[in-house]
């Protein structure tokens, strides 16, 4: 069936997913693992080189006196796919059992999730720029290294979780009983 | 098409709630009574404004990609890139997927987005009359969601701080034209929505 006005194709609700949020979050959340962990830029100039995970760069910009950007740095990249890993995942728990606890809130909690989710592509386009700018070859240069392409998959799975779940399914225990 | 207000019901998207539309003043916004979900948002623009509001978008996007973002002096070399040249940069140091990412996320979809703004403001009644504004909308939509112009800016602004202290830095064209696109974009996407077309469409 499909909306005579758009001829988007009309489900009474979004057809599994439950089965493909969880699918994403799962998905998302082995690779955090390595995002974290592995290096997302390898620095070099002629003295040093050395390898930076996303925690050790928000390590750097807090030292280096720009804390303020560190802690958005470490809340974008950090906390945000985590929360949204465990948001969903408490999302889909509680709708799958059709829980009737705190529905609104739960609906807030999708809404946050939804809108948060894209802050934390910050670091990918941060290492972009970095990467393209600094390329004097031995004297200075930026490499990207494999956790941000971990990362760049762990905030891509976040952000088709977060759409392939479908809110509706919240109210549904509200309405199964009236 | 042309129903009175009063008896279109509308359906929550988030809960399934019917609800009764409520038509707006500027600046008030409608919410779902049960799970608070914003349904409509009241503006006083115009087909004309909105209009204006896309050909400058246009115009920022064609600066934010044909000028430099930033420019770098480091060592007695001086280095800049544009947008795509950071994307073939990431390209060729081995990571192709995350290029294609980017150059989607932060090219692509908002150049498309605007395009389809264009389009879809310009034809409205035509493409009203011919049942197919309702599908562009819902693309519009859709590319919503994977453009990511205000996140590109901060990020750029990261690297920036972090270079600072190392490099003599020169904030170029392109990012100040970025930055004036994101107010620039979030008023588009407040006309460009079923709400405000359809209704434009049917008053003109």
């Amino acid at each position: 069936m499909s909306c005579p006005r758009c001829a988007a194709v009309v489900y009474v609700r979004a057809p599994r997913s439950l089965e493909k949020t969880s699918a994403y979050v799962a998905a998302a959340a082995i690779l955090y693992i390595p995002a974290n962990v592995l290096p997302v830029m390898h620095s070099s100039s002629l003295l040093v080189s050395q390898d930076d995970t996303i925690l050790s760069g928000v390590v750097y910009l807090v030292r280096s006196g720009s804390w303020p950007l560190g802690l958005l740095v470490f809340f974008a990249s950090v906390m945000v796919p985590l929360l949204k890993i465990l948001a969903l995942g408490l999302l889909v728990w509680t709708s799958a059992r059709r829980s009737r606890a705190h529905m609104l809130a739960r609906a807030r909690l999708y809404r946050v999730v939804e809108f948060i989710g894209r802050w934390s592509m910050l670091d990918i386009f941060a290492v972009t720029l970095l990467v393209a700018l600094v390329r004097m070859g031995r004297v200075a240069s930026v490499l990207p290294g494999p956790g941000a392409l971990a990362f760049a998959t762990v905030v891509v799975l976040t952000l088709l979780a977060a759409h392939s779940f479908d809110p509706r399914l919240i109210w549904d225990a509200a309405d199964a009983n009236d | 098409m042309n129903q009175a207000l009063s008896t279109t019901k509308l359906v929550c998207p988030q809960c399934d709630l019917l609800a009764l539309p409520a038509s707006l003043r500027a600046d008030e916004v409608s919410r779902c009574p049960r799970c608070g979900v914003e349904l409509d948002r009241g503006t006083h623009a115009s087909r004309e404004a909105a209009l204006a509001i896309a050909a400058a978008a246009a115009q920022l996007w064609i600066l934010m990609n044909v000028f430099p973002l930033v420019s770098l002096s480091l060592a007695g070399t001086r280095r800049q890139t544009t947008l795509s040249g950071a994307v073939v940069a990431l390209a060729t140091h081995g990571m192709p997927a995350l290029a294609v990412l980017v150059f989607l996320t932060a090219v692509v979809v908002p150049g498309a987005e605007i395009a389809l703004a264009f389009y879809v403001l310009g034809r409205l009644q035509s493409l009203a009359r011919a049942g197919a504004l309702g599908r562009l909308v819902r693309w519009f939509r859709t590319l919503r969601r994977w453009s990511m112009v205000d996140v590109f800016m901060l990020g750029c602004l990261v690297s920036i701080v972090k270079l600072a202290h190392l490099a003599d830095l020169v904030v170029g064209p392109a990012l100040w034209a970025c930055a004036a696109l994101l107010p620039v974009l979030a008023f588009l996407g407040l006309y460009v929505r079923p709400q405000k077309l359809f209704a434009g469409s049917n008053g003109g």
